[in-house]
């Protein structure tokens, strides 16, 4: 097997989408199918470059696989697996979108072309405003339509403006031309592109649909969203970063905005009474916090930070929008007491939102020492600005669990699937065993160190 | 010249977008954007006196040609400028069957 398979991952996509239009149960084995076929195309193709058509690499689609890019598709297809599974038979005539979800999220992380970085992010986009309006709320849908398109839009400028400089869209050669080029000719760009992709990253000005949509979000859009969505996102988001050399005012403008970001989210989560609004606020700051490690170039510890974020929203999101189903509200005071019937989902949902935390002995509390301690070596009002978002969280987080463990609370039960529960489940145990069995993170440093080097030059 | 009409038209839209509160003004103003940025991208790649980037059997070198990227790259996004317009009118509708209103100042006050 060659790298030029990893085309199927886009093709195959697409192909079952077309083919999903001939019934709804063919349609459900066709999604899992795709998911499935994508999890070991990821794991057995061999890392390279494929040039499409056989162009000279500037100038044709080129796709590139290196181990960061099979870990982004190992954890989006691997969340898109466990959404569709746990999902997919309450939900008609969605498959197709969630197929063309799975091409466009594939392509975003395969290719190695801006402009055909811009039509998978349209793609998706595309896919995730239609996935937003199962939420019934077509405003929200509407205006995550019109944010979502200005973003693209920006993107699509600082591109072109780009290919203007250099006379090329391939993401390698650029790298390297600008890493040549005068800094100061190259901050218009790339803050386009940041606020193109900002609006999908959930960063600060560019978040406002963000309420609308994961606020009053389902089984469904939620974990899409903050989930699958974000860890894709969050994969491009550190692409790009390598793509230019951040220093300077553009850096500082930069961690202004992610830091900004990252300690609004924790205050919103930390003045929210709704239990969906907590878990949407404190996406945006994990979101944002990924980016600035990112920016940072602590490209290791952001990747690792994305995908813990990513697995645990997954999993709460699953957990708090089947309880609002039921209950018919969203207000933390209406769930108080729900794990006194729910133990195993209570103590399974406690150990995420411990490692979400940064506790120790979870996979969080490694992942949150780390970069702390690398913030620490270079920006002490950075670190200072961390703790404070940390200690808001923590807090956030507590009164959220104790509310939920409260024996004073009903005694509603909650009906909810097995899958549900499996999953939860092993996201628990995952969030406990990362954290005492440390040795993955030193191999995973190993392995992501170089390929993040040699994305950055090239 | 025509790239600052461009870039003016991309402006319009854009304060459009953050001044109308009118649904299906609000889509006119997210074409008028993207009209806007169609038209930048397709003057990157002009030349003065160029032709159409087409081979013939003339073999001239001192022959000078468009850039031809751009206006392929110009065709994709109108695609889904296309496709984008068709979600939101069709958001538009469902927005107007729930709130009989297009109007968000209306709408924002009975959510």
């Amino acid at each position: 097997m060659t790298v030029s398979y990893s085309v199927l991952l886009i093709v195959l996509p697409l192909l079952f989408a077309f083919i999903s239009l001939l019934g709804k149960k063919v349609a459900t084995w066709l999604l899992v199918g795709a998911v499935v076929i994508n999890i070991v195309l990821a794991l057995i193709i061999p890392n390279g470059q494929f040039v499409i058509g056989d162009y000279s690499s500037i100038m044709g689609i080129s796709l590139v696989l290196n181990d960061v890019v099979r870990l982004g598709l190992l954890l989006v297809n691997g969340l898109l697996l466990v959404v569709s599974l746990v999902t997919i038979n309450r939900f008609e005539k969605i498959h197709l979108v969630l197929l063309l979800a799975t091409a466009s999220l594939n392509g975003m992380l395969l290719t190695d072309d801006l402009f055909n970085l811009f039509v998978f992010l349209e793609i998706a986009s595309i896919a995730g405003y239609l996935i937003s309006s199962l939420n019934k709320k077509p405003y929200s849908s509407f205006q995550y339509l019109v944010l979502g398109t200005v973003g693209g839009s920006f993107f699509l400028l600082g591109t072109i403006i780009l290919y203007s400089m250099f006379g090329t869209l391939n993401m390698t050669q650029l790298a390297l031309d600008i890493s040549s080029a005068n800094p100061n000719n190259l901050i218009l760009p790339m803050m386009f592109i940041f606020i193109g992709i900002g609006v999908e990253a959930k960063f600060l000005g560019l978040n406002t649909w963000v309420k609308g949509v994961l606020g009053h979000s389902n089984v469904l859009t939620g974990p899409m969203i903050a989930g699958v969505y974000a860890a894709a996102i969050g994969f491009v988001f550190g692409k790009l970063t390598g793509l230019f050399v951040i220093e300077g005012s553009v850096l500082n403008i930069l961690m202004i905005w992610l830091i900004a970001s990252v300690l609004l989210g924790d205050i919103m989560a930390f003045t929210s009474s709704k239990a969906k609004e907590v878990l949407l606020y404190s996406s945006i700051a994990g979101a944002s916090l990924a980016a600035l490690l990112f920016v940072l170039d602590f490209d290791t510890w952001a990747i690792n930070l994305l995908i813990m974020n990513t697995v645990g929203k997954t999993g709460l999101f699953l957990i708090i929008n089947r309880m609002s189903e039921d209950l018919e509200d969203d207000e933390l005071s209406s769930y108080q007491g729900i794990f006194k019937n729910h133990i195993y989902l209570g103590l399974m949902f406690t150990l995420t939102v411990l490692s979400l935390m940064g506790l120790p002995l979870f996979v969080g509390f490694v992942i949150k020492m780390n970069y702390l301690t690398l913030v620490a070596s270079q920006n002490m009002f950075v670190l200072a600005f961390l703790v404070l978002a940390s200690l808001i969280e923590g807090i956030y987080f507590t009164k959220m669990l104790v509310k939920l463990w409260d024996k004073k609370g009903h005694s509603k039960t909650i009906q909810f699937n097995q899958l549900t529960k499996i999953v939860i489940g092993i996201i628990g145990a995952l969030m406990l065993v990362f954290g005492i069995i440390q040795e993955p993170f030193v191999d995973h440093d190993e392995v992501l160190t170089p390929s993040m080097e040699v994305e950055n030059n090239g | 010249m025509i790239q600052i009409t461009a870039l003016i038209l991309f402006m319009i839209g854009l304060v459009g977008l953050f001044t109308e509160r009118h649904v299906i003004k609000m889509i006119v103003s997210l074409n008028i954007l993207e009209i806007g940025l169609n038209i930048f991208i397709i003057t990157i790649g002009y030349k003065a006196s160029g032709i159409a980037p087409i081979v013939s059997s003339v073999n001239d070198n001192a022959l000078v040609y468009v850039d031809p990227l751009p206006q392929a790259l110009v065709l994709t996004s109108i695609v889904i400028g296309v496709g984008t317009t068709a979600l939101a009118l069709a958001f538009a509708k469902m927005i107007y069957a729930k709130h009989h209103t297009f109007d968000l100042t209306e709408l924002e006050g009975k959510l």
